[in-house]
């Protein structure tokens, strides 16, 4: 995340309107770009499907498309946080060089590992060859557009990126549409598979444009795993415990089973992915945040560190950092804040907007509350991977999984109304304790930078 | 090998480990007084330097054990003890003070430390909440503005050896005999008030002052950039820091000591500047064993003008070469059948030996001077009649006893014990009358007059010979000095 900071900081600083949005736009297309994607397109592709798909085909389409992302974005967060780190490092110890070798060895794992577990698992839905293998591709595609996205942030070409997605996804959209209406599943799967192709494409073909490498292949980041476990694990369960309410859901008694290993429950899930979309706006200017005007003071502290300044300039410089990130906070809970309240007050509208079923309005209701509480939770988690607290971030998150793993139980047991309280409830949870572990650490920020270094074996 | 033993000596980075002039007196003492049990507590930075004793560790030894300062094994043990704070605000003001020269808590604070307490740990000082409010707390106490991150390693660095000397396991012992302050003096003055023994000290250099001249040397320490062009008079920060550190550590040492004892009189004067209370100081030099030397008095015809005269000592800037060179030429003008040797190793400073030889090549004296190399002084004394020193510094220079036991007169530059050993230093010693003559330093005209002087006056040479040969043998014979340590010892054992 790092590299993007000095090119947002340019792009900001035109300072006009424009400039301003652009930022936003392109910080809300690197923060959430798939998911906006799939849960877009899934949306559209559900409202065109009913005249051609019946029924049993479009649930069958959308738990598709719904398990895809999921499991991919869970199985490729083993590698996330590691590779991210892995770039990061490589690009401050000026390596430019080493990140597309990087990239081929991750994909190639990648490819090997999903295509695997992917074809395996959807020959338990449904024997039809073409749908094993359609499928199977898009859960590869998909896997491989999580990998890029780590990439991509090192790059500049913004203008692309956005093309690359707008283009993906209208392709993804219309191409599903007409193969769908021409071959049922198997083309709805094909050409929305063909879209997502296309922007894995748009960004790889950017990635690769930018970047020199001496050989193609190298599985040196693989070390990092032995250097950093809690990495792999962090980003193993940050993407497990937002889903892992709905996985219960699928499969307890309220879940439906579509087909073969395929559970599901519309009902719960869509209220929530709607609810989800709400956190875009956030999550992109908390990003152009981070990378600019907290970037820059996050630099400053370690720069004053190591450059020989006095302690009180050393603490100042901490101070401004937690001011920043307070000033972060509070105009997050404004525009979150707000955006929450429209919501929730025009809940039915939303409903009605979105053609979701009226026991769905206690759902989305309590989503766009979870979404808030979700989101500020993530951001403390991504705030804690920047000043090293990986414990505390593993520890983090953690306590998220199983709190949301417990409390969605607890609601099972309280029936429907409850439902989605249970995220919101663990969310909140983890919430209030990542505030105060974060605080603690902050505010102990010059303390843990000095004590936490090694001392060194003197010469003699 | 863990007997009780009679007399601890707490030693840094010598014996038995280094060569040199402490490390046989040592040896030497140790040797000398068989029936005292001699434990010895070495200090040395770390585990390499262990490899191979230089001496033959005597019967009388009955216990060694060693503290490596600098190599660290910090248990991370972080078991809670109730409440360190009460511990650690007195440590917070003993700095405070300390930093101002005042030492009184330390008596109070230092049990803290020991091992069997635990109390104010390494591992604490190091990395916990409770060693970074310490430092950060001092920081701001005195208001400082310098960098912080060297502030921080500067820190560590002082603290790890220091922790790691104050819980040395020490053997028990009556007596602890310090032979350097420092960290050894530390050690002694933590042992004497954990064991109630009694404690100590021989200086033969002045340990706080030759540090100092290190640190104002070192290009490790960091120096604060300063604006001005011209040379700073006072040292940056942190040379300032460690100088600091080490006169608290003699101080504590001082305080703590019975006796304090240095080889001449201008010790004793830096020693009290460090805060050594004056009536502890005593002087014992020292000595040489006699039974090589044959003495022999000698005496001069009044018509003679060939003469030999010797320099004994390394050929390196300290013993100033250049100007006893410069001065034989002078002598030379007036004495020109002289012969000269220059005797000890030329190969320490080689360019320093090639500007020596170029200069006695310059002042034409190639024909009357030799560079010996290392030889056996003892059989040169024999034909050699006048002995000169011109060094620039010099502790009590055993050259000057050796030459005076031969019966050899000897000109010595006006620097550490030579005024001592040539003219005396009691009234009885100075009755004895003068063995030599005493210059200014740096100064061949002073010394070639001296050298002229010496030889030109039968009579004065021949007082000067039976005056050596009779100081040494009543002063200077080193069993007799050894053995006002074991009245010393004698007099703390029982």
């Amino acid at each position: 995340m790092a590299g993007i900071g000095f090119r947002l900081q340019k792009l900001l600083k035109e300072d006009t309107y424009t400039g301003l949005m652009k930022g936003y736009l392109y910080s809300a297309i690197i923060s959430s770009g798939p998911m906006l994607v799939s849960i877009i397109c899934i949306g559209v592709l559900g409202f065109l499907s009913f005249p051609v798909l019946n029924t049993r085909d479009y649930l069958l389409f959308r738990t598709t498309i719904i398990y895809i992302f999921s499991f991919s974005i869970i199985f490729t967060g083993v590698f996330q946080m590691i590779t991210t780190r892995y770039v990061a490092d490589r690009l401050y110890m000026k390596e430019p060089n080493s990140l597309i070798p990087c990239f081929m060895a991750l994909n190639i794992i990648t490819v090997i590992n999903q295509t695997v577990i992917g074809a395996l698992f959807f020959y338990h839905v449904d024997k039809n060859f073409n749908y094993v293998a359609l499928s199977t591709s898009l859960y590869v595609i998909i896997s491989w557009l999580w990998n890029t996205m780590i990439f991509i942030s090192a790059t500049k070409n913004y203008n692309t990126i956005v093309i690359g997605f707008v283009i993906g996804s209208i392709l993804s959209v219309i191409g599903g549409h007409w193969a769908g209406s021409h071959y049922g599943l198997a083309g709805y799967i094909a050409g929305f598979s063909a879209g997502q192709f296309v922007i894995v494409v748009f960004l790889m073909a950017n990635f690769f444009r930018e970047f020199d490498f001496f050989k193609s292949i190298d599985f040196n980041f693989l070390n990092y795993f032995i250097e950093y476990p809690d990495l792999c694990f962090a980003g193993l369960i940050i993407n497990l415990s937002v889903w892992a309410d709905k996985f219960i859901f699928w499969v307890s008694p309220y879940g439906v089973n579509v087909q073969g290993l395929f559970y599901t429950f519309p009902v719960y899930d869509s209220a929530f992915f709607l609810a989800y979309l709400s956190i875009i706006p956030a999550l992109s200017i908390f990003l152009v945040r981070v990378e600019t005007s907290f970037y820059k003071k996050y630099r400053s502290f370690y720069q004053m560190v190591t450059g020989k300044a006095s302690l009180y300039m050393i603490e100042s410089a901490k101070d401004d950092i937690i001011r920043d990130l307070k000033t972060s906070m509070m105009i997050l809970i404004k525009i979150q804040g707000t955006i929450t309240v429209v919501l929730i007050a025009g809940a039915v509208k939303f409903i009605q907007i979105a053609k979701l079923q009226w026991i769905q309005l206690i759902i989305f209701k309590i989503g766009t509350l979870s979404a808030f509480v979700l989101i500020f939770f993530q951001l403390m988690v991504i705030i804690m991977f920047y000043f090293e607290f990986r414990k505390e971030a593993l520890f983090l998150t953690l306590l998220f999984l199983v709190t949301n793993i417990t409390a969605t139980l607890v609601t099972l047991k309280f029936g429907f109304a409850s439902f989605g309280y249970g995220f919101f409830a663990a969310g909140f949870v983890s919430l209030f304790c990542g505030y105060f572990v974060l605080n603690y650490k902050l505010s102990n920020l010059e303390y843990l930078t000095f004590a936490s270094q090694p001392i060194l074996k003197i010469k003699a | 090998m863990s007997r009780k033993s009679d007399v601890c000596l707490i030693l840094e980075g010598t014996y038995p480990y280094i060569h040199g002039g402490v490390s046989s007196w040592v040896h030497q003492l140790i040797c000398a007084l068989k029936d005292i049990r001699f434990s010895l507590m070495i200090i040395l930075p770390n585990r390499e330097y262990i490899k191979e004793m230089k001496y033959k560790i005597p019967e009388n030894v009955v216990d060694i054990r060693q503290v490596f300062i600098h190599d660290h094994e910090i248990e991370a043990k972080k078991y809670k003890k109730p409440n360190k704070n009460a511990a650690y605000s007195e440590l917070e003001e003993f700095i405070i003070n300390a930093a101002n020269g005042d030492i009184d808590k330390f008596d109070g604070i230092y049990h803290y430390l020991l091992k069997e307490n635990n109390t104010i740990n390494l591992y604490d000082l190091l990395f916990s909440k409770y060693g970074w409010n310490l430092i950060t707390n001092i920081y701001k106490h005195f208001k400082l503005n310098i960098s912080f991150i060297d502030y921080f390693w500067t820190y560590r660095f002082t603290v790890l050896p220091l922790v790691q000397v104050m819980q040395a396991q020490v053997p028990e012992s009556a007596i602890y005999h310090c032979i350097s302050t420092g960290y050894a003096g530390l050690l002694g003055a933590v042992a004497k008030l954990r064991r109630n023994g009694a404690l100590l000290l021989t200086e033969h250099g002045i340990y706080t002052k030759e540090r100092k001249i290190e640190i104002a040397q070192a290009s490790w320490i960091y120096d604060e950039k300063t604006k001005e062009a011209r040379p700073q008079k006072t040292m940056s920060f942190f040379k300032q820091w460690w100088i600091t550190t080490f006169s608290l550590m003699a101080k504590i040492c001082y305080r703590h000591c019975s006796e304090i004892i240095t080889l001449f009189e201008e010790n004793q004067k830096l020693q009290i500047a460090c805060g050594a209370m004056p009536s502890k100081l005593s002087i014992i030099p020292n000595g040489i064993d006699l039974k090589g030397f044959s003495p022999m008095v000698r005496t001069i015809q009044s018509n003679r003008t060939k003469f030999i005269i010797g320099f004994v000592g390394r050929v390196v800037p300290i013993k100033d070469v250049k100007t006893f060179i410069k001065a034989c030429k002078i002598v030379t003008q007036y004495l020109p059948d002289i012969e000269i040797l220059i005797m000890g190793p030329t190969d320490e400073e080689e360019t320093y030996y090639h500007e020596c030889v170029l200069l006695r090549d310059m002042l034409d004296l190639k024909d009357k001077m030799t560079f010996t190399g290392p030889v056996n002084v003892k059989e040169y004394y024999k034909k050699i009649d006048l002995i000169v020193l011109t060094s620039e510094s010099e502790a009590q220079p055993l050259v000057i006893l050796e030459a005076n036991a031969m019966g050899v007169p000897v000109v010595a530059s006006d620097v550490g014990a030579c005024r001592e050993l040539l003219n005396g230093r009691l009234p009885s010693d100075k009755a004895l009358g003068a063995s030599g003559l005493v210059t200014g330093v740096g100064s061949p005209d002073e010394t070639a007059k001296a050298i002229m002087e010496i030889l030109g006056s039968p009579d004065k040479y021949n007082a000067m010979s039976i005056s050596g040969i009779k100081r040494v043998t009543e002063l200077y014979n080193q069993n007799d000095l050894f053995a006002k340590y074991l009245n010393l010892y004698e007099k703390y054992l029982y």
